[in-house]
């Protein structure tokens, strides 16, 4: 019995870690130094890691059979939530974690409109999203929340043996969900909630609680992006995390994850979140302008669509 | 010389020959029938002539001549139609629309006339004698209805060979009777009628010819005057099955598991009172609508109960949900598999676990994967579920007969006292099925309560040791099965309408 999946062309987690090496290569070959140096390496994962919590949140959802347009404007307001309070003098345990308390809290309550009063998910996180984003500029009249204490900004700007810690804890955090997804109950939960939902009430798999706590970790996970933001930048404003839950969709897709519930892969979405980041790169290397980084993850992100409709038209035979 | 002949068609899935080397040949005017075992490779051919699937090496010759199908479009080219086994209706929209969909009359300007529209629906309708209003919403019309729209729909596109799969397995059987007249009245008009089933005694009856498949390989055609039950059974399993249904329960102490006391529920069943007892098979019968699985429903928790009571080994229970019916050791195993039973993108490992996680957990909330796969092998190998290496397989590729038994694997791995079986045998093969009734006995003779909805009369008087009788949301009498007959029971279920007469 081996353990865990094969690593090979034929699953996602396999090809996206090759490709992501060949690129990796290559640029090394043809940019030397350019390329490998700390300053670039560190800015392809400048922003990854919050890209990185809110794709992992997002791919519950997926699983679930939904989708979360909140995480964006849950991510902002949770962040001048959490500003405010410091500026205000709150000690910075405490503003963390009425933040984070926040964002699990809003995701509940979608969760709680697509379970129990059986709101599309689109819809109802879209409305959470307009709520959200409203809220920062009533909170901020669009200004800069700054003036933070320097308690708070080292949550995000420290490192931990020379990495940065927003980049440590989102890679910790993307590893436990993904043990956790194969072996929790809870977790694994939403793959049958997913995968068939009325089958699962029938199995006595509880699935509005299920679907609840997958929103809910969706919110979880904006919140403390949104304190590993702001704490790296030093202010909150109402402007961050604009179509982030766009590219939180792309990643857990190209990681392999069906929007129509049932499947996806916790390895595949973080390996789908660098790769982005890395193609956005590799453009920016070669001289191409960085208003094309839209563009590349959306040629990406059908791409690899594309590859899923090939490979299920070949075993089809 | 035959009008459709299939000659030396093979077929594999990657490494899995589905097809192998099969010659049948078709001629106008008959109902030829096609049977075999799930996964024998019905389907699999009728896709072929339906231009659904591209056969590895072989060739259709339609009148002598190759015919190059490569998609379904082409295949209504040559005048070869199917209704599948799953219906394609289109719910929200009127009758004539399914029946015409993508091929509506227009007026000149490329609009469509719906005037036309509903007149030639109309016209179809009544050439097979269905009497369906060509504007209702097909959505809400019954199976029977919308399977005689699929009819229409393939008839309309002037087709000499009409290929049905498994038509009857949704249908009452008054809707049974009126698609049998529409088949031998076609085959009057001189088509060509391909008719799959698993049911042997519609294919005895309507049958000019019959046609066995075993594991891919066509095992003979038999002619009418050669159409013995006990031959074709013995063709398409390899072994004649002796006993077909397993022995009535040997001790019987009439402890009570379930005692249903006047349970109501508006629109769906009205003071319906039974009990179900330990050690012994309680068969329901009633037609479609007579509100078995309405029943069943409420009790289990997974839809509400406006009156009456419920007693669980004497103790009042009143389940909200299915959760807390399992946690009691009450299982219900539904007869819409797909929708209902199974998670067919998962693995046959997670689909077996699915109704027990919580007892598949160690350290809290942890699932033990060795313990998940020692449960998922025990029951792959006590249930003769294949492929035997099928742990890892989505149960979507399995065959329908082997999902079924999956199905089974989920709710005996959950361990129930009380076992609900609604058509546990429905859509599954004569030797799978014989398999399903005989794992029933054994569970009662260990002395499990069974529970067994059906509409099938013969496995209704064939397993059961009682039979609950069912008729329009009314419980019309509760039977011993000895040297019972379907007349019986038919009789008690129209026990108000012969009063009344």
């Amino acid at each position: 019995m081996k353990k865990g999946k094969k690593l090979s062309v034929g699953n996602r987690e396999g090809t996206l870690l090759i490709t992501i090496l060949v690129i990796f290569v290559l640029m090394c070959l043809v940019k030397g130094r350019l390329f490998y140096a700390r300053s670039n390496i560190e800015a392809i994962f400048s922003n990854l890691a919050y890209d990185l919590l809110l794709a992992c949140g997002m791919t519950f959802v997926i699983i679930l059979g939904g989708v979360d347009l909140s995480v964006g404007a849950v991510l902002a307001l949770t962040g001048i939530i959490c500003t405010l309070m410091v500026q205000q003098g709150v000690s910075t345990a405490a503003a963390v974690l009425a933040g984070i308390a926040f964002g699990t809290a809003v995701g509940m309550f979608n969760g709680i409109l697509v379970a129990k009063a059986n709101v599309a998910p689109f819809v109802a996180t879209l409305g959470s999203q307009s709520i959200c984003r409203g809220i920062c500029y009533v909170l901020t009249s669009g200004y800069f929340v700054a003036g933070l204490s320097d308690e708070y900004i080292a949550i995000g700007r420290g490192t931990f043996l020379g990495i940065p810690n927003r980049i440590c804890i989102s890679v910790l955090i993307m590893f436990v969900l993904a043990l956790l997804s194969r072996s929790f109950r809870p977790l694994k939960n939403m793959f049958y909630v997913g995968g068939n939902s009325n089958a699962a009430f029938i199995s006595g798999i509880p699935s509005g609680l299920t679907t609840i706590l997958g929103y809910g970790i969706s919110g979880l996970m904006a919140g403390i992006a949104a304190v590993l933001m702001t704490s790296s930048l030093g202010m909150g404003h109402a402007g961050y995390g604009i179509s982030f839950e766009m590219k939180a969709i792309s990643a857990a897709v190209i990681g392999g994850a069906n929007m129509h519930g049932g499947s996806g892969s916790f390895l595949g979405t973080a390996l789908g979140v660098i790769l982005v980041a890395l193609v956005n790169n590799v453009f920016i290397m070669f001289n191409g302008s960085p208003n094309w980084s839209s563009a590349i993850s959306g040629i990406m992100l059908l791409l690899a669509v594309g590859f899923d409709v090939v490979r299920s038209r070949a075993k089809a035979g | 010389m035959s009008y459709l002949k299939v000659d030396h068609i093979t077929k594999s899935f990657g490494n899995n020959k589905v097809l192998t080397d099969i010659s049948i040949d078709f001629e106008k005017g008959e109902i030829h029938s096609l049977i075999g075992e799930n996964g024998a490779g019905k389907s699999t051919l009728m896709k072929i002539i339906g231009g659904i699937y591209q056969a590895d090496s072989g060739q259709i010759l339609i009148d002598g001549k190759p015919a190059n199908m490569r998609d379904p479009v082409e295949a209504y080219g040559h005048g070869i139609g199917i209704v599948h086994q799953e219906l394609s209706i289109a719910g929200n929209m009127t009758a004539a629309q399914n029946v015409f969909v993508n091929n509506e009359p227009v007026k000149k300007c490329g609009f469509i006339d719906w005037n036309r529209l509903y007149a030639d629906a109309a016209a179809e309708f009544e050439k097979i004698g269905a009497n369906i209003d060509p504007k209702a919403i097909a959505g809400t019309l019954s199976v029977g209805m919308q399977q005689m729209i699929e009819i229409s729909k393939v008839l309309s596109k002037d087709v000499n060979v009409l290929i049905l799969d498994e038509p009857t397995s949704a249908l009452s059987d008054n809707e049974i009777e009126n698609l049998f007249r529409i088949l031998l009245e076609l085959k009057e008009r001189g088509k060509l009628i391909i008719f799959i089933s698993h049911k042997l005694n519609e294919i005895t009856r309507i049958s000019d010819r019959v046609s066995v498949l075993r594991d891919g390989v066509c095992t003979g055609t038999l002619d009418r005057e050669d159409m013995e039950v006990q031959t074709i059974i013995r063709m398409m399993v390899g072994r004649s099955i002796d006993a077909l249904y397993p022995p009535k329960a040997k001790r019987r102490d009439n402890k009570k598991a379930l005692t249903i006391e006047h349970i109501s529920r508006k629109g769906k069943f009205s003071d319906v009172s039974f009990d179900i007892r330990y050690g012994e098979i309680t068969g329901m019968f009633g037609l479609v609508g007579a509100g078995r699985t309405e029943c069943a429903f409420s009790v289990f928790g997974a839809d509400k109960m406006d009156e009456g009571q419920v007693y669980l080994d004497g103790k009042q229970v009143r389940f909200k949900n299915p959760a807390q019916a399992i946690r009691e050791g009450l299982c219900y195993l539904s007869e819409d598999r797909k929708a209902l039973g199974l998670f067919v993108d998962m693995t046959v490992k997670e689909n077996t676990v699915a109704a027990c996680l919580k007892s598949m957990c160690r350290y809290g909330e942890f699932l033990d994967e060795n313990r998940i796969r020692e449960n998922t092998e025990n029951y792959i190998k006590e249930l003769d579920i294949h492929p035997e290496d099928c742990r890892n397989y989505k149960v979507r590729n399995l065959s329908g007969g082997n999902q079924q038994k999956v199905l089974f694997a989920k709710w005996l791995a959950a361990k129930p006292k009380i076992l609900i079986v609604d058509e546990p045998a429905r859509g599954v093969d004569v030797g799978a099925k014989t398999m399903i009734h005989h794992i029933l006995r054994q569970l009662a003779d260990t002395g499990m309560a069974v529970w067994m909805i059906s509409s099938e009369l013969p496995e209704i008087l064939g397993v059961s040791d009682r039979v609950i009788v069912m008729h329009e949301g009314h419980c019309r009498g509760i039977l011993e099965n000895v040297g019972l007959t379907e007349e019986d029971i038919m009789r008690t279920a129209f026990r108000e309408e012969v009063r009344h007469e």
